[in-house]
Parts: C-alpha cells; sequence; structure tokens
C-alpha cells in the first residue's frame, strides 16, 4: 500500500510541473510589459528599467519562473492589475460560493446517478432501461448553460418559486441560501449525473454476471444480502472511480454555470479576469482549479486502494 | 531483403509481399465495410441522416429565402416568432433562425478543422510513441497525460486565456484539448497490435519503420480512431458552444450558437423564445455525435469479436 501511495505520488509531480509552467506562461502572455502596469503608463525608461530590475523582468525566463514558483508556493500570487488587491484574498473571498456549488453539484449529480443507475440495472434491456437510457444521452447533450436557462425560464420566470441567480449568503439566512443554490446545483446535476448512472449500471450487471453470485443464488442466500455484499459492494467500484474524472469535468460546468445564475465565485472571477487581461488572477484561479481535480484524482485512487486491493496492481496511468 | 530491392524486382500491380489479408490495406478500403454497416441499423441510419442535415444546413442555408443573419433592423427588436422570421428576432432586429444556421456552419468548420489537427497530431505522435517505446514513449505520453489531468474545459480556458479569444483561437483550444485524447487511444491499441505475428513477420521481411507504422499499426487502429473522432467531435461542440457562452470563442458580430444563448439570458423574462433555438441546435447536434460513436463503437466491437 505504502510502495502505490507513494508511485502513485510521484506520478502527480510531471502533471503539477506542466500546470505550473502553463500558469507561469498564463502570466507572461500578459500583453504589454508587466513593469508598465506597475510603474505607471508616462514613466520614464529610467524608471521603467528601475521597476523591471526590482521585479525580476530582466532575468532569464527560467529564474522568473523558479521565483514565481517559490512564490506560488507561499500562496503569494502578487496583485490583481486592476483592483490592486492581492491575488490570494481576492480569490479567497470567492472560494466559499465555488465549494458550496461544487459540492452541492456533486451530491445532486450523485443521488440522481445512483438512483438512475439502480433502477435501470434492475431490468437490464427493459423499458425503464432503454428510458433511462436515452434519459441520460439527452442530458449528455445538453450543454449547462442551456439547462441552466431552461430551469430559470421555468421555474424563475415563469412559475416564480426560486430566484434566477446571485447566491444569498448563508448568514442571511440558510433557508434563502438553499433556494439560491437549488437551481444552479440541478443545472449541473442533470449534467453530470449520466455518467454516475452508466458506470453504476455496467458496473452492477458485470457483478451480477460474476460465478461467485451465481454460486450465492444457487446455494439460495437472501437474495437482499446477495445484493448487498456481493453484487452491490463490488458493482459499485467503477462509480466510485469515476468520482474523480466526474469532478474534473464539473468544475469545468461550475465555470459556466457560474456565469449562467451570476454566481459571485472562482468562475465567475476568472471570466471576468480574462475579459479585463488581468492575468495574475487568471493564473492563480486555474492553478487552484487543476490542483483540486489532481487532488481530488489522488484521494479517489487512494482511497480504492484501501477499499479495493487488486486495484493496487493496475496503477493508472492517468493522474 | 531489404523493401527498396524487393519492389525494385516487382512490378507495381503485384501484392506486396508482406499484405497479409485483413492485417493490412490502406485506411479507405478498410472505411468502405463498416460504412455499410453504420447505415444497416436504425440508430445508425438516424444518426449519419441527423449529421448529414447539419452539414446541409451549415454548407446551404444561404440558398434558404431567409434574412442575411447580419441584417439590422431597429424597428423589429426582440419580436416573438412570426411568419417573416420563424424563430423571432434578436436585440438588434436580426432573423434569429439564420443566425442559428451561420451559426451552426461556424461550429461545424471550426469543430471539423480542431478535429482534423489533434487527429493528425495526437495519431501521429500516438503511433510513434508506442513504435518506438522507451524515452521518448515515456516523454510524449508524461506531457500528454498533464495535459489530460487537466478538466477540458479549464484547460480550453486557459489556452484561450493565454493566446487570445476568437475562432482561430479557439480551433488551437480544442486541438490542444484533442490531442492527448487521441494519441493515448491510438497508443494504447497500437501497443496491443505491436506483439502480433504480423507486425513480426513485417519486420523480419525488412519492412521499414514507417511502412510498418503507416501500412500496418496505423490500419488497425482506425477503429479506436473513429470512436474517438465522433467523441471528440460531440465535446468539440459542446465546449465551442461553452467558450462562446463565455465570451472566450467566436466573437461578435460573427453568430455563434453559445453566444446567442448568452445574450437569450439577459432577456429571459421579455424574449423566452430567443433561448430555444440556439439550445435545440446545440443540443441536437450533441446528440447526433454521441449517437454516432455509439454505433462506430458498436460495429468496431463486433469486429473484434
Amino acid at each position: 500500500m505504502i510502495g502505490y501511495g507513494s508511485k502513485r505520488l510521484l506520478q502527480t509531480v510531471p502533471t503539477l510541473f506542466i500546470v505550473s509552467v502553463v500558469s507561469f506562461a498564463i502570466l507572461r502572455a500578459a500583453p504589454g510589459n508587466p513593469a508598465q502596469y506597475v510603474a505607471g503608463l508616462t514613466a520614464t525608461p529610467q524608471v521603467l528599467a528601475a521597476v523591471s530590475h526590482r521585479m525580476g523582468l530582466d532575468q532569464p525566463l527560467y529564474v522568473q519562473y523558479v521565483r514565481w514558483l517559490g512564490d506560488a508556493l507561499q500562496g503569494n500570487f502578487g496583485h490583481s492589475y486592476v483592483s490592486g488587491r492581492t491575488v490570494s484574498s481576492l480569490i479567497l473571498a470567492k472560494l466559499p460560493a465555488t465549494i458550496y456549488l461544487a459540492v452541492a453539484g456533486m451530491v445532486v449529480a450523485a443521488v440522481m446517478g445512483t438512483i438512475f443507475g439502480l433502477v435501470a440495472a434492475a431490468r437490464p434491456g427493459g423499458r425503464v432501461d432503454s428510458a433511462i437510457s436515452l434519459l441520460t444521452s439527452v442530458s449528455l447533450a445538453i450543454p449547462t448553460f442551456w439547462s441552466g436557462i431552461l430551469l430559470i425560464l421555468l421555474f424563475s420566470v415563469r412559475l416564480n418559486w426560486l430566484p434566477s441567480g446571485f447566491m444569498s449568503s448563508p448568514s442571511q439566512g440558510i433557508g434563502a441560501f438553499f433556494s439560491s443554490l437549488i437551481l444552479p446545483a440541478v443545472t449541473l446535476g442533470l449534467n453530470y449525473f449520466p455518467v454516475f448512472a452508466r458506470f453504476l449500471r455496467g458496473g452492477l450487471l458485470e457483478a451480477r454476471g460474476q460465478p461467485y453470485v451465481r454460486t450465492a443464488v444457487s446455494k439460495g442466500l437472501d437474495p437482499w444480502y446477495t445484493f448487498r455484499v456481493y453484487v452491490l459492494r463490488n458493482g459499485i467500484q467503477p462509480m466510485l472511480t469515476s468520482i474523480g474524472m466526474v469532478f474534473g469535468r464539473l468544475l469545468g460546468g461550475v465555470v459556466i454555470t457560474e456565469s449562467v445564475f451570476s454566481w459571485p465565485g472562482l468562475g465567475s472571477l476568472m471570466v471576468t479576469s480574462i475579459g479585463n487581461r488581468d492575468y495574475a488572477v487568471v493564473q492563480a484561479s486555474l492553478l487552484l482549479a487543476v490542483l483540486a481535480v489532481v487532488l481530488v484524482n489522488l484521494v479517489v485512487d487512494l482511497a480504492q486502494a484501501i477499499v479495493d486491493p487488486p486495484s493496487r496492481l493496475t496503477a493508472r496511468s492517468m493522474t | 531483403m531489404k523493401m527498396t530491392s524487393d519492389s525494385l524486382t516487382r512490378p507495381e500491380s503485384a501484392p506486396l509481399v508482406d499484405d497479409f489479408g485483413a492485417a493490412s490495406g490502406s485506411v479507405l478500403s478498410k472505411m468502405v465495410a463498416p460504412m455499410r454497416r453504420l447505415v444497416s441499423s436504425r440508430k445508425g441510419k438516424a444518426a449519419a441522416a441527423g449529421l448529414a442535415v447539419y452539414v446541409v444546413i451549415g454548407l446551404g442555408w444561404r440558398l434558404l429565402p431567409l434574412p442575411a443573419p447580419d441584417y439590422i433592423d431597429q424597428t423589429v427588436r426582440l419580436r416573438g416568432p412570426s411568419a417573416g422570421h420563424l424563430l423571432g428576432t434578436d436585440e438588434f432586429g436580426r432573423d434569429i433562425l439564420s443566425r442559428i444556421f451561420d451559426g451552426i456552419g461556424i461550429t461545424l468548420g471550426v469543430s471539423a478543422i480542431s478535429i482534423s489537427v489533434a487527429l493528425v497530431i495526437g495519431v501521429s505522435t500516438g503511433i510513434f510513441a508506442a513504435y518506438s517505446g522507451g524515452w521518448v514513449d515515456a516523454v510524449l505520453m508524461r506531457a500528454y497525460d498533464a495535459l489530460l489531468a487537466m478538466p477540458d474545459m479549464i484547460l480550453a480556458i486557459a489556452v484561450a486565456a493565454i493566446i487570445g479569444t476568437g475562432a482561430r483561437d479557439a480551433i488551437v483550444a480544442l486541438a490542444v484539448v484533442g490531442t492527448p485524447q487521441f494519441a493515448r487511444i491510438v497508443r494504447s491499441s497500437c501497443l496491443s497490435e505491436l506483439p502480433k505475428t504480423y507486425i513480426e513477420a513485417s519486420v523480419s521481411l525488412g519492412g521499414s519503420r514507417a511502412r510498418i507504422m503507416f501500412r500496418h499499426l496505423l490500419p488497425n487502429s482506425v477503429g479506436p480512431i473513429a470512436v474517438q473522432t465522433a467523441i471528440f467531435g460531440a465535446f468539440s461542440v459542446l465546449m465551442l458552444a461553452g467558450l462562446s457562452f463565455l465570451g472566450l470563442g467566436v466573437q461578435p458580430p460573427a453568430p455563434s450558437l453559445g453566444g446567442m444563448l448568452s445574450t437569450a439570458r439577459q432577456y429571459l423574462a421579455t424574449a423566452p423564445w430567443y433561448a430555444v433555438g440556439p439550445g435545440l441546435a446545440i443540443a441536437l447536434l450533441v446528440l447526433t455525435l454521441n449517437a454516432l460513436a455509439d454505433c462506430v463503437r458498436d460495429i468496431t466491437d463486433r469486429r473484434g469479436r
């Protein structure tokens, strides 16, 4: 287990390296001279050169990269070009909203996926199974921004049941907070539950076809016990493994969903910052998103290695 | 025996010594039978027809008697569906239907180009990595793994943030997302082909590296490549629409399905019909491409059985 764990940890190193290079590249891709932002447009060449020197911009790129990496590791991403506030304070202010949304979206997706997966696997090939298969196909094809808009049209504009956007902070009342969270979370859930449903259905059907299940059935074990211990425990593995993958995709969906619902999270911050060419903020929020994905995948893999020892043998190549 | 001396002594038309039946052959000649099998199922027929409709609309919508997509008529802003404007008008009084059709054309164009770029680079580097093995394989695949570790949409946004926004930049962003996916799939398919006897036979007959890679490994990876092409096609449509929705893809005044939805969102209370057409156009196209991917997978799986 320790061997597998350290091997799995090592696998993330090249990923993190490339991600850090991409983040650094975003910062350097900023059109114009970053020193100009700091020194101001009217700065004389001498002042500009001095500011450049102080910011380390006259150093070779790899030196700049190492210095940037050292700062980044300490959570220092510099200042926003637009607001002048530190990037870390901007991100920390937006982080809770994104975490609420991502977690709520994952929960809705997992609950819907589990229900539909279980129901579909009950009678494979039956009418209900086909209907669920169609539903998952349609759900996968509808982009988050369209399902979000349709939900707003129905539940906010037509029925006026739920707010069409903006987050109500939990400190202003828990009821208002949840009612503002429902539509965006359901939007995400609708888009990402099909993956869970399909993995669960496939896993259950495969587990049910195993010889040990046939043995359990033929020796007259209680069907519910057989299902719980022999089928479910093995059949749920693929769905659990897919959590990492779904979480990664869902984060992309969060960026869009935040934009649909004017949700004050990291995604909105990232998109506005790209529009404002505020690259210090863009790179830090991207870096954080990818770190979260890498971390979740790592945790999922390690958890699976503990629960299901054979999976350690096939150390997955995708980190 | 060297390959070159072999081809010098034989007439061009004679079959090459190491062309063992099903194992080799040109990519195109291998496509005919699966194509026929594709349209033999009902789902396959529907998917192929659906895609054909989209292509015809994307290429030929200008022949229809519709108002020009960029014709501004401020007197009919945000009107509902009518005889003159079947899907209504947008905030500048432009015809929504013709803008959707134009948007479909742009979507198909951007997707097709980015798929081609990702396919060519991904497939060739994937085959190369599998056949070379060793450090070439390790370096290429670690780099691709790192890209694959980033969620597609986040990666596309990152690329757009670096290189800029617009249709051309979106093509690059989508190709960056797609290339590692193609490379991974082709590499693993090649790795399962490499130990087979016909490769050994070709090597012992003196087949060149290029010959083994492109005449043996490539044709035998056509199935997975075809499946991935359809899957990535659906993905690229969704991602382009997503980028455009965020304002990072196709830029106005050019119509884009995602951009139209972003505008429609601001007028939900006054013009609810605005959001229906563009969304439906995206969803049906993605549904078609996903169905196509399913059918292609069924065909290639059946061949394996």
